[in-house]
């Protein structure tokens, strides 16, 4: 693909991460989408929302893992950045920007869940009961376990940890997405591993992915 | 070689595993439709007018993608168009009025339906001969074009609206409770809540309903033309039936309409053989001991569906929970449905009402659906045998979907009727959560 082409693909260019994203010069299409966000115009909300939906959703999945408020939340995401948008210093910020609204909606949604989580264990009512073969089988126990563990965690530090190892972000990007600095970011992370790898020894899918740190061999 | 950290190595597996999570395109479409659909909503009403047309094209256009890749039916399906435009509608899309003005519906054999301004509806199923659509709140407006077989429904709230042919406007109002229909041509039968088993109403006249105070009213039109009558629609299903189920319940629809309910008993003697009424006997023994994927197995041998539409009530019930308990879901809320719809207006539909709401929560963990039929079931029985646990599961569904106001005031009547019921502790514990939320 050449710059010619890039230049003139719509603003709608869905960059959902991933391996095979080609990253785009993106700095002219932001500001045009700036632009039209501040004008008011509706084709700056749908075109924002067509080029960052995949970013935001990874963020949000990443933090949250599996939320059957997912789809709620993305909106939420991008409605936030829409109602602030005069608060966007400069448009090529728009990436990063957006991936901290999304950190925020996720902690927001963390703690919403924190504060609920009892419910989880109510008791069967009079009915009987019998297993069922219903739950998803395709969903990998290492995921399911991960996300387990994250939950035991504080907040700030399943995040961190979340955009550092699972997102693959780097220190200085999880700062910006996270609103810490590099050295909180850094002292989170250290705490965050400490207690994970503690965490995931009664989590026997974690076990021998953590095997090779000798903190958690025996 | 430096070996590799373990936490990042266990962070791109998990990466890689969410990849289904987050792939382009998932749902996109859809949530964009939304999000458009709430920042609309949003805006001021100032700044409305042209922006709503804009809005409204983005919209439709969103509509439009939807089809191309959610919803491509036959040929012979009914087509249906949204807005000036004409735009393709999507089925299972939401569609919005603008504050200022209607939004036209156009259907390809000439009937017109119109979303007053700020009503909120969709299309849920397409066919030859006609099309279901809900209308969430706010009223709207049809102008049904009649056909032999022609078969129209319209669901707002708990309240079902069959046409054939007829021109009728319907409002609902959840926060009030008040569901009305004015028929300007041709007949219809309402089902849902205070209307029991149905309420025909004819050319002329309006109907008022409250599900809360099961009450209705009939009164007549004044200063409206009444047309010639028009045909009478066939039963319809359940005003709750969740957009998922309606492409399976429509099999049952298509079958009901041959094999009415009176006629079962005749038709077994003729067509089941004694070998299967043995094998009828069979599953029905095998789930009352327990033994239910036997039993769900031994049914479906015989035809899960013939099965659903020929036996009585308790063992449609049965065979529901057969299915349910041992994992098949989908089938399991469809004999519910049969109940529902061959037995409409009943307890035994109530409490089919009740299963399904278990269903969705337990084994589908789709809590807004489950939140639906619960309600069904309680507006239905509010004092029945199941109410404190259908009381207790409504609370915890509210809490999952988020709606903690709600979940604080179901928690507070569950502390009043029920002090010693099995979701006490819950209840308390919601209250508790709430309160130190508003703190």
């Amino acid at each position: 693909m050449t710059v010619r082409d890039a230049v003139t693909l719509p603003l709608g260019v869905d960059d959902s991460a991933g391996a095979n994203v080609i990253h785009l010069p993106s700095a002219g299409q932001d500001a045009l989408l700036v632009s039209a966000l501040r004008a008011g115009q509706a084709s700056g909300a749908a075109g924002l929302f067509d080029r960052y939906h995949g970013h935001v959703r990874r963020v949000l999945v990443r933090v949250l893992g599996a939320d059957p408020e997912l789809s709620d939340l993305v909106q939420d995401v991008f409605l936030s950045a829409i109602g602030s948008i005069e608060r966007l210093d400069r448009a090529e910020s728009l990436r990063g920007w957006l991936g901290s609204i999304a950190v925020f909606t996720a902690r927001g949604r963390l703690r919403r869940r924190g504060r609920w989580r009892f419910l989880h264990f109510l008791p069967p009512d009079e009915l009987p009961e019998v297993p069922c073969n219903s739950a998803s089988p395709e969903v990998d126990e290492a995921l399911r376990a991960t996300y387990r563990v994250l939950n035991r965690l504080p907040v700030d530090e399943r995040i961190v940890f979340a955009l550092r190892f699972i997102d693959g972000m780097e220190l200085t990007d999880v700062a910006e997405a996270s609103d810490m600095s590099v050295s909180t970011v850094k002292r989170r992370l250290s705490k965050a591993t400490t207690r994970f790898g503690a965490l995931a020894q009664s989590e026997p899918s974690l076990v021998d992915w953590l095997k090779g740190d000798p903190r958690w061999s025996p | 070689m430096v070996p590799i950290e373990p936490f990042e190595e266990l962070g791109r597996h998990v990466a890689r595993e969410q990849a289904d999570l987050i792939g382009p395109g998932k749902t996109h479409e859809r949530t964009k439709a939304m999000f458009l659909a709430r920042l609309r909503q949003r805006r001021p009403a100032k700044r409305r007018g042209r922006r709503d047309a804009v809005f409204l094209a983005a919209a439709a256009v969103a509509l439009a993608l939807v089809v191309a890749y959610v919803s491509l039916p036959s040929q012979r399906d009914l087509k249906c168009f949204v807005g000036i435009a004409r735009l393709p509608v999507a089925v299972g899309a939401w569609m919005s009025a603008p504050a200022t003005a209607p939004l036209e519906i156009r259907f390809s054999d000439g009937t017109k339906a119109s979303l007053w301004p700020e009503a909120r509806g969709r299309v849920i199923r397409l066919s030859p001969h006609g099309a279901d659509l809900v209308v969430e709140q706010g009223r709207a407006s049809f102008d049904v074009v009649h056909q032999v077989a022609g078969h129209w429904q319209v669901s707002t709230g708990p309240f079902a609206v069959q046409i054939t042919g007829t021109r009728f406007d319907v409002e609902w109002q959840p926060e009030k409770d008040r569901f009305e229909l004015s028929l300007y041509d041709g007949h219809v039968r309402i089902t849902g809540c205070a209307l029991g088993g149905g309420q025909e109403l004819g050319t002329g006249q309006r109907l008022e309903a409250s599900c809360a105070r099961k009450e209705f009213r009939i009164s007549k039109l004044v200063g409206e033309a009444s047309p010639v009558a028009r045909v009478v629609a066939p039963a319809g299903v359940d005003s709750a039936t969740p957009p998922e189920l309606q492409t399976k319940l429509e099999a049952f629809r298509a079958d009901l309409a041959q094999v009415r309910p009176e006629q079962h008993a005749n038709q077994r003697s003729v067509s089941v053989t004694a070998a299967g009424e043995r094998a009828s006997d069979s599953w029905s023994s095998l789930a009352r001991a327990g033994k239910f994927e036997e039993a769900y197995r031994a049914a479906s041998a015989l035809g899960f569906e013939a099965e659903c539409l020929t036996r009585d009530v308790t063992e449609v019930l049965l065979l529901g929970d057969a299915a349910r308990l041992s994992g098949h879901v989908d089938e399991a809320l469809a004999a519910y449905q049969a109940v529902r719809q061959r037995w409409p207006g009943s307890a035994n539909g109530a409490l089919a009402a009740f299963q399904m709401g278990r269903a969705e929560f337990d084994q589908r963990r789709n809590y807004a659906a489950a939140e639906r039929w619960l309600r069904v079931y309680m507006t239905e029985l509010p004092n029945a045998e199941f109410a404190a646990p259908a009381l207790g599961r409504l609370m915890e569904a509210e809490v999952r979907l988020g709606r903690y106001e709600s979940a604080r005031d179901l928690a507070k009547s569950y502390l009043d009727r029920y002090p010693k019921g099995s979701h006490v502790d819950a209840a308390n514990q919601v209250l508790g959560a709430s309160s130190a939320h508003s703190n």
